[in-house]
């Protein structure tokens, strides 16, 4: 409690203690009065009063009272009378007094007029008869007696008043002059006071110093040892600060990086494409048939300007026609179908990163291993789970004694650094054997969802390559592990991003930091 | 792709007995994607090289190999009967191939003719490339007499009634107003003949590839069908009837062959012929890796997969591939088959055993670098689109529209063509989040792509950084100092030049060159003019600059 109580003292601010000594002082101070005394503005002592009453030390009461004074109409009716009294002047002498002259005997106005006449009623000091004024028996008694109201009246001309201090018959008298238009004016005037509660007790009791406290460490302070003398104000901890933006790299890119140091760490060369290439790369170099069904332009993008792209040397181009006709000497049938060379040179953009490793291996000689992380174009709409672009990795290794267990050693490994424990399961690719999945089970959809395809390059691949030994290949998303690590439903927060999400997503990745 | 489903209790008919939990985890190591399943039934995708798994009697057969409870190539009825199917000339330009078939003793349920349809729709799409290349039809023969012909009908000639309709009409009424005839009346459009298939008495089978007649369609008490298969590829229009036939052969159909009669030669059909490919030991053991199989485990693994196998010798086995298998173009995919059957896994997997040194790309490593940069500046990354429209990219941001990569069939307006630049999809991403804390400062760093004619692509990629701020204050200065910082600390040291760049407030935009030891660079940055603000419904100052390197 005692450490409680320290602290609350540490962090009261100069202008709380001030207020809390005056009214340890003097129970009855007011604002105003520590004003003077401290000075300080009205302002700050009022904004440390909050403060104080926020944190239950003091209690801050309201006073709320209610000065009444004249308007310039009051003014003039205390000088001259009011209508009514004007006009009973008059009966005095006269008794009687036609409605009709009324106004121009007592110098009325035709608004004081009505007036006169409903108030002489109301005070019995006249009644009306065949429309002539008479003087009652109680008017003639008022010659030389007042009633409340011009009591008051009287009053106020010389002091404003306290309503509060008024006497009961001065109450009436006010209720009365207030029932008519223009006359008073009623300041509602607040007062504050301050009641010490329990815990300002205690720490008044406790007691505090008051030195000067400074707010923020200067360069002056600094240089010319003004800070030894300065005891620095302890800041409300919780109080808001705003909110600043961080740079950041986009959290797909940062799973691209991730997934470029694990391939460059298992000691793959990095190799780049274009994405829009010729069907021959793209297909015709992966023994994907002319009438495939993935060729069609339903699933495809084709383009129009450039329509076609050049293909690269001829004997390449004839080596692969063979292999789709009639397998070559590769010990395949082919397709048995003859080959376009037209097909061949349609532009598309890329359905998949895979012409990058048919190129390599084009132009490389094994033993290699190559990546390559890219964007691959589908003819899809986009939707929540479809893009027209996404991203793959593609891989390849190559050497003699290359086999379908390495394929799934390099994909388990690869998936484990990236934290994602996989199975495999066969599938099929017109340009692979021994095809394979990687799939993951998600606990959520109860189901294994599809990461990845692999498979060993079919003869009729690396033939026309001139490749001759085994070569394992992989094309795997990149989106989707994305999806799964960020915990996202929505592909497209990935491309059309909230900032806000992109603000707010820790960069940590489930990283343990230590 | 083609998925199939059927209810668990279907299998029982094939002697299968399995709790559904086993079932979920054997199917995809056979070769198959469950996309759904609930407690009766199961939808499976089989992959398009495995046609003869469209059927439930296909996956019947083959899950029992792979269970071990039926080995090798089932042992189908099929005889020959004295019927014909004579090919008319004309036809030979149309559709020249026909494959023909009779099957006796079949039996139909409402379930089963829900599921021949199904199956006749997939073998539509998977082979028949949407019947161009192969249709089907499959009628009730007991209504039919042979022999059968196959010709090109004048477009107002045999009219017939075709299923689902009341009346007569001519092939060439089919076309236009039946729904079927239209959707596939692109299939004949270049010809002034259509196919039709007739029986002895003229009466209308098919008018292939587009709709069968109503007369000889299947019911419940049909007991004898024919199968038609007309075609554009002579292989695969056989191939196709191979695997309707084992189809019904599973299911104890008793198939009956006839004489296809072609103008100048005449075969037997269904061909239904098996395929023989030698497998070596060796080459499975390496290729597969971690295994040592004998002959006798591969020669058994082979008849799991429903070949039949005959060891040669120690090295060498003849794998007899079976008459429904379309897939099989190479020893490769024999081999592959081995694995399955071992279950891949089985397979020890392993990293590769050789040393390589790694590598990484410049074109990575670099953008890496200058991310780096604009991160410390404090730019928050976009990754945006490749795809963009000629609206968003040039008229919005008030640019002369120029060469550029175009698609050809867009999916949407708004993703016609490939970018150029970097800044409209920032201006688009403000856009997105106006309502949003400002000050907003991002970046991307990106490929674009050019036209050039020097390239077998006919296209060059370039990498392009761009950056935009908005807030209420921004201004030229602050981008100068932006910039000068990038270009500073990548190396480059920057020379300015006036620019007209019409996307940005006239005189408060610059050209900017940055020259280092290692090249050029170039690019610009300013105050973006209020239009584009506009068009892109900003409604606070931007400032934007985009770099090419």
């Amino acid at each position: 409690m005692s450490e409680n109580i320290s602290k609350i003292i540490n962090e009261l601010h100069i202008y709380e203690k001030q207020l809390l000594n005056a009214i340890k002082n003097n129970e009855n101070i007011s604002p105003e009065e520590v004003s003077l005394k401290n000075s300080l503005d009205i302002k700050s002592v009022m904004s440390a009063a909050g403060s104080l009453a926020s944190k239950n030390i003091i209690e801050v009461q309201k006073d709320v009272s209610e000065i009444i004074s004249l308007t310039s109409d009051g003014e003039n009716f205390a000088k001259v009378g009011l209508p009514e009294r004007r006009v009973l002047n008059e009966l005095i002498v006269k008794e009687e007094i036609p409605m009709g002259e009324l106004a121009k005997i007592a110098k009325l106005d035709k608004n004081e007029n009505k007036i006169a006449i409903g108030w002489l009623v109301r005070k019995k000091w006249a009644k009306i008869d065949k429309g002539t004024i008479k003087i009652t028996e109680i008017g003639k008694k008022y010659e030389n007696d007042f009633t409340d109201d011009e009591k008051l009246l009287e009053i106020l001309k010389s002091k404003s008043l306290n309503k509060s201090d008024l006497s009961e018959r001065l109450l009436d008298g006010f209720k009365q002059l207030n029932e008519r238009k223009n006359i008073l004016n009623i300041d509602k005037n607040t007062k504050h006071s301050f009641k010490l509660l329990d815990l300002g007790k205690t720490i008044l009791k406790k007691g505090f110093k008051i030195q000067k406290q400074a707010t923020q460490l200067t360069h002056q302070q600094l240089k010319d040892d003004g800070w030894k003398n300065l005891e620095y104000r302890p800041y409300d901890i919780n109080v808001e600060a705003p909110e600043i933006f961080p740079g950041k790299g986009h959290p797909l890119r940062e799973i691209i990086e991730e997934i470029r140091e694990v391939f460059l760490n298992l000691g793959f060369t990095e190799s780049n494409g274009t994405i829009l290439d010729s069907a021959f790369w793209n297909f015709d170099s992966l023994f994907q048939p002319q009438d495939h069904a993935a060729r069609e332009m339903q699933d495809t993008f084709y383009v129009k300007k450039p329509i076609k792209c050049d293909l690269p040397n001829e004997e390449l181009v004839s080596r692969t026609a063979c292999v789709h006709e009639d397998g070559a000497d590769t010990g395949s049938c082919g397709w048995e179908c003859d080959w376009d060379l037209d097909v061949a040179k349609q532009s598309v953009l890329r359905t998949h990163t895979t012409g990058i490793s048919t190129k390599f291996l084009n132009e490389n000689e094994p033993p290699l291993k190559m990546f390559s992380v890219g964007r691959v174009f589908r003819r899809e709409t986009i939707t929540y789970k479809h893009l027209p672009e996404f991203h793959q990795v593609e891989g390849i290794v190559a050497a003699e004694n290359i086999s379908y267990q390495n394929l799934l050693g390099t994909l388990k490994e690869f998936y484990k650094k990236l934290g994602f424990e996989v199975r495999f399961r066969p599938a099929y690719f017109p340009y692979t054997y021994l095809s394979t999945e990687c799939e993951i089970y998600l606990e959520e959809k109860e189901s294994w969802i599809e990461l990845g395809g692999s498979g060993m390059f079919r003869p009729e691949v690396l033939a026309p390559l001139g490749i001759k030994t085994p070569v394992l290949a992989f094309g795997l998303g990149i989106e989707r592990l994305a999806m799964i690590r960020y915990d996202i439903t929505d592909i497209r927060m990935l491309y059309k991003s909230d900032i806000n999400w992109l603000r707010e997503i820790p960069i940590t990745n489930g990283i343990k930091l230590d | 792709m083609p998925v199939i489903t059927f209810k668990y209790e279907d299998l029982e008919e094939f002697g299968i007995n399995i709790e559904k939990e086993k079932l979920i985890d054997i199917l995809p190591m056979m070769g198959s994607d469950i996309e759904d399943y609930n407690d009766e039934e199961i939808k499976v995708e089989f992959f398009p090289n495995r046609p003869d798994n469209l059927s439930i009697e296909g996956v019947a057969r083959s899950f029992k190999g792979f269970i071990s409870q039926e080995l090798g190539i089932p042992n189908y009825k099929i005889s020959k009967s004295n019927e014909k199917v004579i090919v008319d000339k004309e036809i030979l330009k149309i559709r020249p191939f026909i494959a023909f078939a009779k099957i006796k003793n079949v039996r139909f349920t409402e379930n089963k003719l829900k599921q021949i349809m199904d199956f006749q729709e997939n073998l539509h799409w998977v082979i028949g490339r949407d019947r161009k290349k192969v249709a089907i039809g499959i009628h009730n023969a007991d209504v039919v007499e042979a022999p059968y012909k196959y010709i090109a009908s004048s477009k107002n000639e045999n009219s017939f009634i075709s299923l689902e309709t009341d009346y007569k009409m001519t092939p060439e009424e089919i076309l236009k107003n039946n729904e079927k005839g239209a959707k596939y009346s692109h299939l004949l459009e270049e010809f002034d003949k259509y196919p039709l298939i007739l029986d002895n008495n003229k009466e209308v089978l098919s008018m292939p590839p587009i709709i069968n007649g109503e007369l000889t369609k299947l019911t419940e008490d049909t007991t004898t069908i024919i199968v038609d298969v007309t075609g554009t590829d002579e292989k695969a229009v056989n191939q196709t009837l191979n695997i309707i036939c084992s189809s019904f052969g599973e299911v104890g159909g008793e198939i009956e062959s006839m004489d296809v009669v072609y103008p100048d030669k005449t075969i037997t059909s269904p061909e239904f012929k098996v395929q023989n490919k030698i497998v070596h030991v060796d080459l499975t053991n390496e290729l597969i890796g971690g295994t040592s199989l004998s002959a006798e485990d591969i020669s058994r693994l082979l008849q799991k997969a429903r070949f039949d196998s005959k060891i040669i010798d120690d090295n060498n086995i003849e794998a007899i591939i079976p008459p429904y298998r379309i897939d099989i173009l190479h020893e490769v995919d024999i081999i592959e088959n081995i694995a399955i059957q071992y279950c891949i896994k089985k397979i020890e997997t392993k990293l590769p055993n050789i040393s390589t040194i790694a590598s990484e790309h410049n074109w990575f490593k670099s953008e890496k670098t200058i991310r780096e940069v604009m991160i410390g500046l404090g730019f928050q990354e976009l990754m945006s689109l490749m795809l963009t429209s000629e609206k968003s990219h040039y008229e919005n941001m008030l640019q002369k529209e120029d060469e550029h990569v175009e698609v050809s069939k867009p999916i949407t307006i708004d993703r016609t063509m490939i970018r150029k630049s970097l800044i409209n999809s920032l201006m688009e991403f403000l856009e997105d989040n106006k309502h949003e804390d400002f000050p907003q400062k991002l970046f991307e760093i990106g490929d674009v792509l050019y036209l050039d004619d020097t390239q077998e692509t006919k296209v060059k990629t370039l990498k392009k950084l761009a950056g935009v701020i908005c807030h209420s204050n921004a201004n030229f200065t602050e981008m100068k100092t932006n910039v000068t910082t990038i270009l500073n600390n990548l190396g480059y040291s920057m020379e300015l030049s006036s620019s007209d760049n019409p996307s940005f407030i006239n005189g408060r935009v610059a050209n900017l060159k940055g020259k280092s030891n290692n090249g050029e660079i170039s690019g610009f940055f300013g105050e973006i003019s209020p239009e584009v603000i506009r068009n892109f419904t900003l409604e606070y100052p931007v400032i934007a600059f985009e770099i090419t390197f």
